[in-house]
């Protein structure tokens, strides 16, 4: 054996190891539990964030498996049915809410010109009630493997009441439901908690004039607003539904009481949708023009849009009760408020569109998926103005149609603008750049899974055929098909996403104090010039 | 010092195959892919196809699974490129997947569909092994047996229909994602085939040497009769659905994985260890292609007889590499042509070995072993000579 092969093989081994170990002890600086410094608490909100995404999403997986096949596949009814309402409950309380925070609390004090967010250990706190919440939420799965396994002596079912907790099924099924139900209020009062230190971070620490705030910024605050409205209705009725189940009161039990209940959840539950949309809009509004070498076209617009969308998404609760049999009256002007909606979105869309003409457009990762967002954000607003209308939403729904609207928004939509987030200040919280190669094969992909599962999920809706169940007819066989192939290549691409930011946490070139050449460029970017 | 050397020949070797993405990716298609494939006969007799029709398409593996044929074919229209191996692979894996509910729908029956699907992943040739970073890191059999422990859950929860369908609908997303993150390039040298020659060498081998080539054909056809139906026949003795059958097979098979990487580790050193050696390694592996088929029939239906069975089997793949290699040596320059023409004679068998399944699996079984025995007793001949 010679002697220099023996030295660069031991120079290699040598070298990886420690890689690594910095590597880890880096990670382990990067997310220290007991620190409460903005950017500490943003990374660990971003890490918690993805990691409960990649948990969702093996759910969908695992939903799109058992509809590989018509009758009875992979899973028996009832756990596809507590796959769905983890998944949903996962995706919105525990990925899009807390990754949204997350980069908000890495980059508002610099972009409101502070050095803190406020109240660091309320801040701190909100992170630290996430983990046990996600936990508890989806210890009944746990348990149940357990039980599987022998390992338990009692089984707990699974909730199977989906996202919407509709009683009075939430009240009577078995015990997985208080589990649920205690892991989501922990989540929604870390909420709360959030948005508060956001409103008041805004409000308190901005040295940035008003009429210079930027776009992500004022997104976001529109966001916690929302949050400090609508959350604690969600909280007092958990409270109330808990105490339905373990005290034996009655507030919502049937005639009134469902009636009851799906008015309180919406009051909160529409709401929510723009508390998960808003930091991706703001996101899309912020890193866009940055990509393309122009100032937002129409800023001002864009500002009143967003708080356009924050005042009238309380006012279109109702549209999710269409049919309910609430007093046409009623739900004629929620269908009114709902098409109204409409015009600060194309606000919006136009301002991006137009944002872009002309501009000095370059492709990098953070602008691909902005783009990527738009493009589903059409897709989802066009399938949602149709679903606003009364007589189309009495035909459609329960089906799989609102299951592709929503997934448009939510998948193509909300996640897209929070990778291009993550991918834009991903230099900030970590210091590191990360392979663009890579970044392209997840966006490319992701983008071809969004538009196989969802567009054959919007043609089997188109077709009636109901969500949320296990087994359906053979002639959605095809279709049906299609989509999860589709959803397959969407979940491997997350794989890449996760390569992509190990990789770069190992090897990735430091990111320096302008990682994405915008200062030639002369594009303000405040974020980095603190550094 | 030999491990810093092994260390070293790695290094050379993995570096032209990273990125370790590229590579991992890849690997995973490949070893889903190789997996996967090892079910769908057992698939294709549940849904009820005709047995002769799984027979043939046994055949049609055999034949086009070596992927220089299918190579050819491809190279003949000008489309040898490593991306489009791949993108046809990942275009037949989605013919599978799409196969039980295309066939309703365009009243084509399920198993031509099947016959579409081979057709492209055969130029691939993937089948769970090939040269990379990996294979050349963790030894061959580590992806395919990750592949198969993978599997088995999924079979135990879907059964053999909708788990294996998951399976392939999994393997599909893999393989675009590999496209996604770009081939590694997958040099393969085409050779020349001339059957004039090859039957000119034949004619001039020794007796001994001519022994040696009936050997390879009476036990290599005698496995072609059962070889497409082995894993299905298996399934079918194991369980009354084919539901609880599938996993156990599946952990079976990773038990003959584990077994034949084992004892290809220890080769090298059995070899050499004395000149007997050699021929008693091949004698042991043909004694277990002998036996392997009545063992599946007559071995009683527990999960552990049909352990030690996938386990001898994989045990015996020794000996069939042994065999390979004097063959090999045997016909210089045409070993290739050699095996081309044996895989359209193995074809043939695997046909035929569809139409006695259907008739009664027992005549299968048992016609294979007795080929065995005729191709055993052909090499014993040849080493008492
Ligand atoms: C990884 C890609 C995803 C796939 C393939 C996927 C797939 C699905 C499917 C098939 C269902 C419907 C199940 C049924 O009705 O039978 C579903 C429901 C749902 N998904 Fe997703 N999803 C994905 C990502 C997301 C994301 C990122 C979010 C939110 C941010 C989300 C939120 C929801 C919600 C709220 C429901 C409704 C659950 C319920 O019915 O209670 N999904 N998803």
């Amino acid at each position: 054996m010679s002697g220099p092969a023996v030295e660069y093989l031991t120079a290699r081994l040598r070298g990886a190891f420690a890689t690594l170990l910095r590597a880890l002890a880096t990670a382990g600086r990067a997310l220290d539990p007991l620190a409460i410094d903005h950017l500490t608490v943003a990374r660990l909100y971003v890490v918690f964030g993805t990691v409960a995404g990649l948990w969702g999403a093996t759910d969908a997986m695992a939903l799109r498996a058992e509809a590989l096949t018509p009758g009875p596949g992979i899973w028996p009814a009832e756990t596809y049915a507590g796959f769905f309402t983890t998944h949903g409950v996962t995706m919105l309380f525990f990925f899009a809410t807390p990754v949204s925070f997350g980069l908000a609390s890495a980059v508002l004090p610099r972009l409101v010109g502070s050095d803190r967010m406020a109240f660091p250990r309320l801040h701190a706190l909100g992170f630290w009630l996430l983990p046990p919440g996600l936990l508890v939420a989806r210890a009944p799965a746990l348990l149940d493997l357990l039980a599987d396994v022998g390992l338990l002596g009692f089984r707990v079912r699974p909730p199977v009441v989906g996202w919407t907790l509709y009683t009075p099924l939430s009240v009577q099924a078995g015990t997985g439901v208080d589990l649920l139900l205690v892991g989501l209020s922990l989540a929604s009062l870390s909420s709360i908690l959030g948005a508060m230190v956001v409103f008041v971070t805004v409000f308190e620490e901005r040295t940035v004039p008003w009429a210079r705030l930027d776009l992500f910024t004022w997104s976001m605050l529109v966001a916690s607003v929302l949050v400090l409205f609508a959350f604690p209705v969600l909280e007092s009725a958990i409270v109330v539904l808990l105490s339905d189940r373990m005290l034996g009161t009655g507030h919502f039990a049937p005639p009134g009481g469902p009636m009851a209940f799906q008015h309180l959840f919406w009051f909160f539950g529409h709401p929510e949708v723009y508390v998960l949309v808003l930091p991706s809009m703001g996101v899309l509004s912020y890193v866009m023009p940055r990509f393309a070498g122009r100032r937002l076209f129409g800023e001002r617009a864009v500002v009143y849009s967003t708080l356009a969308l924050g005042v009238l998404s309380f006012g279109v609760w109702g549209h999710h009760m269409f049919v309910t049999g609430v007093d046409p009256r009623v739900t004629a002007s929620f269908m009114a408020v709902t098409l109204a909606v409409a015009l600060p979105s194309a606000i919006k869309t136009f301002a991006w569109l137009t944002t872009l003409w002309n501009g000095a457009i370059r492709l990098e990762p953070p602008m691909l998926f902005c783009l990527g967002a738009v493009a589903w954000f059409v897709v989802g607003g066009v399938t949602g103005v149709l679903l606003a209308s009364i007589p189309v939403d009495v035909v459609y729904h329960g089906t799989y149609y609102v299951v592709a609207h929503f997934h448009f928004m939510l998948v193509g939509m909300v996640a897209f603008g929070l990778f291009a987030g993550g991918y834009y200040w991903f230099p900030l919280l970590t210091g590191r750049k990360i392979d663009a190669r890579l970044a392209r094969a997840h966006f490319w992909l992701s983008m071809l899974g969004v538009k196989v599962t969802f567009g054959a999920l919007l043609a089997l809706g188109l077709d009636g055929l109901p969500r949320r169940m296990a087994t359906y007819p053979v002639r959605f066989a095809p279709m049906q098909t299609v989509a999860t192939l589709g959803a397959f290549v969407l979940g491997v691409a997350q794989l890449v996403f996760v390569w992509a930011v190990v990789r770069a946490l190992l090897v990735g070139d430091p990111a320096g104090d302008d990682p994405w050449d915008l200062r030639d460029r002369a594009v303000e970017a405040r974020e980095w010039s603190s550094r | 010092m030999t491990l810093l050397s092994t260390a070293r020949s790695v290094a050379v070797r993995v570096r032209p195959y990273l990125p370790a993405e590229r590579v991992v990716v890849a690997r995973a298609f490949d070893c889903a892919l190789g997996a996967a494939a090892w079910f769908v006969p057992a698939w294709l007799l549940t849904v009820g196809t005709p047995l002769p029709v799984i027979g043939v398409f046994g055949g049609l593996w055999l034949v086009l699974g070596r992927p220089e044929h299918g190579r050819r074919l491809l190279a003949a229209a000008g489309l040898d490129a490593t991306a489009v191996r791949h993108a046809l692979a990942v275009a037949g894996v989605t013919v599978w997947t799409l196969a039980p509910i295309v066939a309703p729908l365009s009243g084509v029956p399920v198993w031509a569909w099947f016959y579409l699907g081979v057709l492209g992943i055969a130029p691939y040739g993937g089948r769970g092994s090939r040269p990379d970073a990996l294979t050349v890191l963790l030894g061959s059999a580590l992806g395919p047996l990750l592949a198969l422990v993978a599997l088995t859950p999924l079979l135990a929860a879907g059964g053999l229909v909708a788990g294996l369908q998951t399976v392939f609908a999994i393997t599909a997303a893999l393989g675009v994602l590999s496209l996604s993150l770009g081939v590694p390039r997958r040099p393969l040298a085409v050779p020349t085939l001339s059957l004039a020659a090859l039957t000119e060498r034949v004619e001039r081998l020794s007796r001994a040497d001519r022994r040696l080539l009936l050997a390879d054909g009476w036990t290599r056809g005698g496995l072609a009769l059962v070889g497409p139906v082995f894993v299905a026949f298996s399934i079918q003795r194991l369980g009354d659905g084919m539901g609880e059958g599938a996993a156990v097979v599946a952990a079976c098979l990773a038990l003959g994985v584990v077994a034949a990487a084992t004892v290809h580790r220890l080769l090298p050193r059995l070899r050499a260890a004395s000149v007997w050696t050699p021929p008693t390694l091949a004698v042991g592996g043909l004694v277990v292609s002998t036996t392997a088929p009545l063992a599946v029939l007559l071995a009683p239906a527990t999960p552990l007889a049909f352990a030690g069975t996938f386990l001898a089997v994989g045990v015996g793949q020794a000996g069939w590499t042994v065999l390979a290699d004097e063959v090999d040596a045997v016909l210089g320059d045409h070993h290739a042509t050699y095996r081309a023409a044996r895989a359209v004679g193995l074809a043939l068998a695997a046909s035929v070995g569809g139409v006695l399944f259907a008739v009664d699996p027992a005549v299968a079984f048992v016609l294979a072993s007795a080929a065995g025995v005729v191709g055993t007793g052909n090499y014993l001949r040849r080493v008492a000579a």
